[in-house]
């Protein structure tokens, strides 16, 4: 375990740290190690990851995001990525707690990636997926129903999308408005018609408009 | 409701009438998740999170007089009845995963 540990170490750059904290409005401490770095310091994790058993690998997830400095709660992430071909609904219903401990749109739209990814290998998991997310309290959880879709373009499925948009688009919320227009925004490459359509049925908030019309 | 006992891993064995006490989750075919409570003393209660309305009332505790659960089959949830009325039997979906809950 120490030496598992000691291996799992990340070496920051002290004079990026506080600029980097700042970008995150100094919510989190950061070790400074900016993505290109933290991406090639963990990349021979992220290989081992892959042969690993999977419970051992979420073991290690739980770890690495219990750590106080923001990267940890990255590569955390991305440990959870490199095995999510091999993840059960039942392995991500259990992460999903960990979208709501210390949350803010960069771990979570993260971790929307590893929903999508596993949505993306399994299409029939589209409505447990879902349902994992929506109408759920936290407003962090319904921004990953919103945008779990993302990468679908023609397999989207447009009742689910327009659900989650509809439950939420009174809510008074920047990252769920942003969510909203960035859902659409990104459908409208693929069926700029039916955003088009949307747009016009829907009373959405100014935000969500200008960000889901600005490909139409 | 038979009382058979599935094993001891909610998350490969679904939930019986014989599940230990705690707290559980299950997620059904159709994006619906419920929760399930197992109190020491036995009571079992359920309450729904989200659309396609099944149960007399999302987010609502529901006591349980039985409960089967099995991944892959839909869940049997057998409600308490309100006042003197017959108990009512509720079929969901299939199951497509359980574990146990720690939110």
């Amino acid at each position: 375990m120490s030496e598992q540990r000691a291996v799992m170490t990340l070496v920051g750059d002290p004079v990026k740290a506080p600029q980097m904290a700042a970008y995150m409005k100094n919510q989190f401490p950061f070790l400074g190690v900016q993505s290109v770095a933290r991406r090639a310091q963990s990349r021979p994790w992220l290989q081992a990851a892959k042969t690993r058993p999977v419970p051992t690998v979420l073991t290690r997830v739980r770890e690495l995001y219990a750590r106080p400095e923001r990267e940890y709660q990255y590569v955390a992430v991305d440990l959870a990525l490199a095995v999510a071909p091999r993840l059960s609904l039942a392995d991500l219903l259990a992460l999903r707690p960990l979208v709501t401990e210390k949350p803010w749109w960069d771990t979570v739209d993260a971790w929307r990636g590893v929903y999508g990814a596993a949505l993306a290998r399994h299409q029939d998991w589209r409505n447990p997926l879902y349902g994992m997310f929506a109408e759920r309290p936290a407003m962090w959880e319904r921004r990953i129903a919103i945008t779990l879709q993302l990468m679908e373009k023609a397999n989207t499925d447009r009742d689910l999308l327009t659900a989650a948009i509809v439950y939420d688009r009174q809510t008074d919320e920047f990252f769920i408005q942003k969510a909203i227009g960035w859902a659409l925004r990104q459908y409208s490459k693929t069926d700029p018609q039916w955003v088009r359509d949307f747009l016009a049925n829907h009373t959405l908030s100014r935000l969500a408009t200008r960000e889901g019309s600005k490909f139409l | 409701m038979t009382t058979e006992d599935f094993g001891t891993n909610p998350a490969q064995a679904g939930l019986s009438d014989r599940t230990p006490a705690g707290h559980y989750r299950l997620l059904t075919a159709s994006g619906s998740e419920y929760e399930i409570e197992i109190l020491p003393s036995g009571r079992r209660r359920v309450r729904r999170h989200n659309a396609n309305a099944a149960l007399r009332r999302d987010d609502d505790w529901l006591l349980l007089a039985g409960i089967k659960a099995q991944i892959g089959r839909p869940a049997v949830l057998i409600l308490e009845p309100l006042g003197e009325g017959a108990v009512t039997t509720r079929l969901t979906t299939p199951v497509v995963a359980v574990v146990v809950d720690d939110e």
